[in-house]
């Protein structure tokens, strides 16, 4: 019975210490990234590559995922705004709960399947098939040619992508309050015109949003470049991926809520 | 070309320029081609005239010896062949060379400089002089051939566009391949991938030239089209070569000297003609493909019979 507990409290144990040194891993790696961005930066078309294949590509599933958002937000803040008699207040519930919450998140969570296991798989790839060793032994840096523009694609299109989320549920919303149920359409967006905040409100959804495309670029990043060379290898780092990088998503965006709308 | 016209230079003058450097290496290839044919058998000890030296190295994957205690040395403009047996730390001691692992013990010398001395950027300048083929050409799949050979012109070089084209025209003809410049990697055989892996290897004209398994998988045409392609091209680049395989028979054709490694030590050397004629128990076994010798067929195991009357050890 103890020699059962002792190896379960050291196989914690060891899993734990794991943890720790593949998070420091990540922040050293996370911190090359950042050295290694000149070139991302300074030959731009590589980057702006990058942008289409994380960011264009998405837009399908972000725009039909933010006008479906919205068309429920608008369904179910009626029904609740209506009990009150204020269903004119639907615009403010739309647009506050997309551009400060869903829109940021939601989103996050979308370019975290969409995208971020596609460069995860892609990298992983590139490393199984010895292509970064290449590159290596043509003395150039995978860091700075792979990873870095891949890192700045995503980080520029999460806020974009995010927006547009954010735009089309609005939409959505204006689509299910006003067109199909006939919530007044001045009242509607004349509310949330004057509800909204840009810095309060819009503002800190880009921030979220900018973050949040750090942190998941970041983790798709990072898998890639970590995986084992074998096919259940890649397959492994593009699910923790997926899963690492949606948690990190919710953590971060309460963190994030209770920094700046404690007092609101 | 926009930079080159901005420092004063026309485009024509980086053509004469480009040239003359024809010219020099042509001449350098020439009076190596002459040194070559001079030089005495291939010398074993620390000598200007080696490429690669590799003194007394061992390395180890945490736990796993891999190489105890290898010398070698690589002389100038030679095609030198390591050999021996899956795992027996071939390609290990090409990563070695490569500055892409670093020996527990010992000391790798190329161009006469300690290789496991260097930091990132002298390994990087080193690199540039070296050109690798890997085992299954690890072209990048995202480009076309003829992208894939223009890659490391692009990043090293302030070349014109239109002379990274004659140039990326002139190494993907040199491996019959100029007509497949637009086609990905994934349209391209095996063979075929491994020639424009060699000419993207070769783009930048390297003075050492290293292959990790060059023959693995190939039919036996594109076997011979790997092997003397990997011989012209040395002696017309006024390269080095070292050949990291298994397949015997398109290496004795093809190189100078030979290297048998086994369990991580060099326990036969000499030239295509004293190893065909060695009566080594491992070289002949090695050459001639034997399934039984020094290197056993079995797995080492307890008895037979006891297995399959299920007695208990």
């Amino acid at each position: 019975m103890n020699s059962r507990l002792a190896a379960l409290v050291a196989d914690v144990g060891a899993r734990v210490v794991n943890w720790v040194w593949r998070l420091g891993f990540a922040a050293r790696f996370f911190w090359l990234t950042l050295r290694h961005s000149g070139t991302a930066l300074r030959r731009f078309p590589l980057t702006i590559r990058e942008i289409y294949f994380a960011g264009v590509l998405s837009l399908i599933i972000i725009l039909v995922s933010g006008l479906f958002v919205g068309m429920v937000l608008g369904l179910q803040g009626y029904d609740t705004l209506a009990r009150y008699g204020s269903a004119e207040a639907l615009g403010v519930l739309v647009a506050l709960s997309l551009v400060r919450e869903l829109g940021p998140v939601v989103a996050a969570l979308l370019f975290a399947s969409r995208a971020g296991s596609a460069i995860t798989a892609e990298i992983g790839l590139m490393k199984a098939t010895e292509q970064l060793d290449a590159m290596e032994m043509m003395a150039v840096d995978p860091i700075a040619r792979v990873v870095a523009p891949r890192f700045w694609g995503g980080v520029i299109s999460m806020p974009l992508l995010a927006a547009l989320f954010s735009a089309m549920g609005i939409f959505g919303g204006y689509l299910v309050g006003v067109v199909l149920i006939g919530v007044d359409a001045g009242s509607f967006w004349s509310q949330m015109q004057s509800a909204v905040d840009f810095r309060e409100d819009i503002w800190n959804g880009v921030i979220k949003s900018f973050v949040f495309g750090v942190v998941v670029t970041w983790i798709a990043v990072f898998e890639g470049y970590d995986a084992p060379p074998t096919a259940e290898g890649v397959s492994g780092a593009t699910t923790r991926t997926v899963v690492t990088s949606s948690l990190a998503v919710l953590g971060f965006d309460f963190v994030l809520t209770a920094l700046m709308f404690r007092g609101v | 070309m926009p930079r080159i016209i901005a420092q004063g230079i026309s485009p024509d003058r980086v053509r004469v320029r480009a040239a003359r450097r024809v010219v020099r290496d042509r001449r350098n290839r020439v009076e190596s081609r002459v040194s070559r044919q001079a030089k005495p058998a291939l010398p074993a000890r620390p000598s200007p005239e080696n490429v690669v030296e590799v003194d007394n190295v061992s390395f180890a994957y945490d736990a796993r010896q891999v190489l105890s205690g290898i010398s070698l040395a690589i002389p100038r403009g030679r095609v030198v062949a390591i050999m021996g047996g899956s795992g027996c730390g071939k390609t290990t001691l090409l990563r070695l060379i490569g500055g892409a692992l670093r020996p527990t013990s010992g000391e790798v010398r190329v161009f006469g400089d300690s290789v496991g001395a260097m930091n990132q950027e002298e390994l990087y300048a080193l690199r540039r002089k070296l050109g690798m083929l890997f085992q299954f050409g690890a072209l990048f799949t995202d480009m076309s051939s003829y992208d894939n050979v223009a890659f490391q012109m692009r990043e090293h070089t302030d070349l014109p566009e239109d002379l990274i084209r004659d140039l990326v025209l002139m190494k993907l003809h040199a491996v019959g391949l100029r007509g497949a410049a637009h086609l990905h990697p994934a349209e391209l055989s095996g063979g075929m991938a491994r020639r424009v892996a060699l000419a993207r290897a070769i783009a930048l004209d390297p003075q050492l030239m290293m292959y990790d398994e060059p023959f693995a998988g190939l039919d036996p045409i594109s076997l011979s089209v790997i092997g003397q392609l990997i011989r012209r091209l040395n002696d017309a680049l006024g390269a080095t070569s070292i050949v990291v395989t298994h397949d015997v028979m398109e290496s004795l054709k093809i190189v100078d000297y030979i290297y048998f490694i086994s369990d991580g030590r060099i326990i036969a050397q000499g030239t295509p003609d004293e190893i065909r004629a060695s009566n080594m128990p491992f070289v002949h076994q090695f050459v001639h493909g034997e399934i039984d010798g020094p290197v056993a067929f079995h797995y080492p195991a307890r008895a037979y019979r006891d297995d399959m009357l299920g007695v208990q050890p």
